[in-house]
């Protein structure tokens, strides 16, 4: 029986081109999209120069700078208003000021300091601006010490190396975030609107007055759209790692074992919408409500949930977007193996479960 | 009866939905191997009882019990031994005709032998054969119903239950769904059937009579009286709604439609096809045919909904193969399907309609009144319109549509799912306006209307087959009835 209902809707999903390109089209889409258009990677940033001493020494700070490759210089000024007048313009995000007297000063070995004016409209960049630039400078500084022959007797330097994603790369860490989303977008939402649509176009009366039980009418559903899902997982895993070169840590096996359960989760979310509306409008808006939009939000994808207020951290702990992108990040970048996020995905299997046995009871084979 | 003769044994039924009674302490008996109809006026309760019946709907008190089996309690065993078609077209539609069987049967747990034989008996049954691999939204709505009814008896129920089958499909197809029913039902299976036409009321064995809910009479057609339809127009005590609402009485030469040739394609599918025909204002001209024919892409292009391919029309004094848009200002139109917003009150609806007409403020309000009174709904202007009754709601859709004082009106399908009695006031609405110089274009199923207008054509296939008064195809054909001309007609169709 549940043999059937799989063929009926899988017949109906291939012939509906709508379902095809929601479930294929847009998640690919919104993977470039997100792929492309969410950088917080800074470089090239744009540069003036305000050198009031004009001395090798100034020079070598500005060659620190360029050599760096973040920054380009793109105007040299010569008085205190050109520098108000670039940063109104947009013309330079970072404007370095060099003292007159900071060359003599240097070779005195007098404590001196240069300004960094930065453009701080938008304040994630503007602070790795200044970051980029303090590091700058600092290197400047061990370079002078180091061309006296003065060993900084006494100082601490710091020695950083950034593991898991070592070039800092946005779209290192876009892309398995995407995973926990682009599962929790689609499948939920079209395995809802399936359902509802039997509702809306009175197909469901037939379902209704046969011996189809419950749970069969919804294993029937919940296979197709999680073979869909699957190939969604499979396309963006792919894309991914060939596209994007994102370097991919971890075991294939295992990322698509918990996939699979995180699936399941998703799509009886869908199956719960589906047993509470009664018209596409409604399941659509409700879906967008319970799946799209926290899994943007709450699931640490953008945001990390370690930043938000305490209250909100309780909150994400609703929406399993949140567990399964742990999970995701965890074996793409860290490629660690199941010990390190069994709670998660425990609190996964439990969730789904639970999902599902609500929405089949809650499905009830009567009209009214 | 012995209960263990009784198919359905239904005691003290009633059934709220939230503050209103849709069915009251119900008592009826239908026993084995009947051929049961269940006749009522619009919202009478008539699917409230199958649905009850079906073990799809709890009673809210009473017992219903199907083949011994009780509709809560036992619910699992009425659905798997029953058949049930609803009145929205339970297909599933970019399934083919084969697929559709195939899971239905499935569903039923049909072996793969036994479902080959019914298959192939039940498509050369219904004359679907040909069409095994089309898809069932491809179908044509009397091709679809009997698909439907296939589906409901491949795994053979002891009980069919049918919530107006015939809703909405042409004559023809009418004929052989119910020679499918009458076949079934000579096995020896219990049939429960509901419908709104009174010739198919008559061929059952025994009919139960709803209003309001109750059930008012349960008895053998002849029982009620010659005259079905008269019988239950007597019991219905409505309002005296009909009233002579005055029109206004129309120039003589506004409501003119001249076609010479008028041919509508779709790709290389031709829709229409028509020749000559002059229509006079205060004409009531019927279109009639089988589902597919064309009766509502002609009365499209009429309205400049759709542009014509090919020919010269003329309505109003547009023509409609250049300006097409000019004539909307005096037509109005109104589908089976015309939305009122069923969120807005009565008042609101009219008022939306009026402003998107254009009418002053002080017009519109006299023509409110002049609606209100039309519909029967004076005193109801702040009702939602969504918890009107569909006959009601269909007059007020009337009203609206009459709002700007059309010279032509059209009106497809006007009357699908109406019951017999209002049907008939609708018509009085009809003729008045006629009377008054208003040109009236009427697609309909009803055959019987059709002896309202004063033309009618027969389309098949986008041409029109014969074309003449009532009066004139019935002497021609030698009958007194309109629907066996429409039979003899099609029939005789290439």
């Amino acid at each position: 029986m549940i043999y059937q209902l799989v063929k009926k809707e899988t017949r109906e999903i291939l012939r509906d081109p709508v379902i095809l390109g929601v479930a294929i089209v847009l998640p690919v889409i919104m993977l470039f999209l997100f792929g492309y258009a969410i950088s917080l990677d800074v470089d090239d940033v744009s540069m003036a120069v305000y050198d009031q001493d004009r001395s090798q020494e100034s020079a070598r700070l500005i060659d620190a700078f360029v050599g760096s490759g973040y920054f380009t210089i793109e105007h040299y000024l010569d008085s205190p208003g050109q520098v108000d007048r670039v940063l109104d313009k947009g013309e330079a995000s970072i404007v370095l000021a060099v003292p007159p007297d900071f060359s003599r000063d240097v070779n005195l070995g007098k404590r001196t300091e240069v300004q960094v004016i930065i453009d701080g409209s938008f304040s994630a960049t503007a602070l790795i601006v200044s970051n980029y630039a303090a590091s700058v400078v600092n290197r400047y500084t061990e370079d002078l010490l180091d061309r006296r022959g003065e060993a900084a007797a006494g100082t601490i330097g710091i020695n950083p190396r950034v593991w898991y994603n070592p070039p800092l790369k946005s779209v290192n860490y876009i892309v398995p975030g995407l995973f926990a989303v682009l599962l929790m977008a689609f499948p939920p939402m079209l395995t809802a609107l399936s359902i509802v649509r039997e509702k809306e176009r009175g197909t469901i009366e037939q379902i209704y007055v046969s011996p189809v039980s419950p749970p069969a009418f919804i294993v029937g559903k919940v296979i197709p759209y999680s073979v869909i899902a699957f190939f969604e997982m499979v396309l963006i895993l792919a894309i991914g790692t060939l596209w994007f070169r994102i370097p991919f840590k971890g075991s294939v096996p295992l990322l698509i074992g918990i996939s699979l359960i995180y699936v399941l989760t998703t799509v009886s979310i869908g199956l719960f919408v589906s047993t509470i509306t009664r018209t596409q409008f409604q399941a659509m808006f409700l879906s967008l409500i319970v799946t799209l939009m926290p899994s943007f939000l709450f699931s640490g994808f953008l945001f990390p949930i370690a930043t938000m207020p305490y209250m909100l951290q309780l909150y994400t702990y609703v929406f399993p977007a949140r567990y399964f992108n742990d999970i995701s990040r965890d074996i793409f970048l860290k490629g660690v193996g199941l010990e390190y996020f069994i709670g998660n995905a425990v609190l996964l299997i439990i969730y789904g479960s639970a999902l599902f046995i609500a929405a089949s009871l809650k499905f009830k084979k009567k009209v009214a | 009866m012995l209960p263990g003769d009784l198919a359905v044994k239904i005691k003290g039924l009633s059934r709220r939905f939230k503050r209103a009674w849709a069915l009251r302490d119900i008592d009826l008996e239908v026993g084995k191997g009947e051929m049961f109809g269940i006749v009522g006026p619009d919202g009478s309760g008539k699917t409230t009882l199958m649905q009850s019946i079906c073990a799809i709907l709890d009673p809210t008190s009473g017992t219903v019990l199907v083949q011994g089996f009780d509709s809560v309690s036992g619910a699992k065993e009425i659905t798997s031994r029953i058949g049930y078609m609803s009145q929205a077209f339970s297909l599933y539609g970019d399934l083919t005709v084969e697929e559709n069987l195939e899971f239905f049967g499935g569903i039923r747990g049909i072996s793969a032998e036994v479902f080959e034989k019914r298959k192939d008996e039940l498509l050369e049954f219904s004359g679907l054969k040909s069409f095994l691999k089309r898809r069932s939204n491809q179908l044509s709505g009397g091709m679809q119903k009997k698909l439907a009814l296939s589906c409901n008896l491949m795994h053979e129920p002891d009980l069919l239950v049918l919530d107006e089958p015939t809703l909405g499909i042409d004559p023809l197809s009418r004929r052989h769904l119910w020679r499918m029913l009458k076949d079934y039902n000579s096995r020896g299976k219990t049939i429960i059937v509901s419908t709104s036409y009174m010739d198919e009321a008559k061929r059952c064995g025994r009919l139960a009579f709803l209003l309001n809910g109750e059930l008012v009479a349960c008895d053998r057609p002849e029982a009620f009286g010659e005259d079905l339809e008269e019988v239950f127009a007597s019991r219905i005590k409505k309002a005296d709604w009909v009233r002579t609402v005055p029109f206004d009485r129309k120039p003589a030469e506004a409501g003119f439609v001249r076609i010479k040739g008028l041919k509508k394609t779709f790709g290389g599918f031709t829709a229409v096809d028509l020749q000559e025909i002059t229509v006079e204002s205060g004409e009531i001209f019927g279109l009639l045919g089988p589902n597919g024919s064309g009766k509502t892409t002609t009365i499209k292009v009429l309205c400049g909904l759709l542009r014509l391919t090919e020919g010269e029309v003329e309505v109003a004094g547009v023509d409609m193969a250049k300006r097409p848009e000019m004539v909307r200002g005096r037509i109005g139109y109104m589908s089976q399907r015309f939305s009122l917003y069923l969120d807005l009150t009565v008042k609101e609806n009219i008022d939306f309609f009026g402003r998107v007409y254009g009418l002053s403020p002080g017009l519109l309000g006299e023509r409110r009144r002049w609606v209100l009174d039309l519909s029967g709904l004076t005193g109801f202007e702040n009702s939602l319109t969504g918890e009107l009754s569909g006959a009601v709601r269909q007059r007020l859709a009337l009203g609206c549509s009459l709002l700007h004082h059309p010279d032509i009106l059209f009106l497809d399908e006007p009357t699908s799912g109406i019951d017999p009695v209002s049907r008939r006031a609708f018509w009085e609405i009809i003729r008045l306006l006629a009377a008054s110089g208003t040109t009236v274009f009427v697609t309909t199923h009803y055959i019987s209307e059709a002896e309202n207008c004063s033309r009618v054509a027969l389309l098949h296939q986008g041409r029109i087959l014969a074309l003449d008064s009532p009066g004139a195809l019935k002497a021609r054909y030698g009958t007194d009835s309109l629907e066996d001309v429409f039979i003899s007609v099609m029939e005789g169709a290439p």
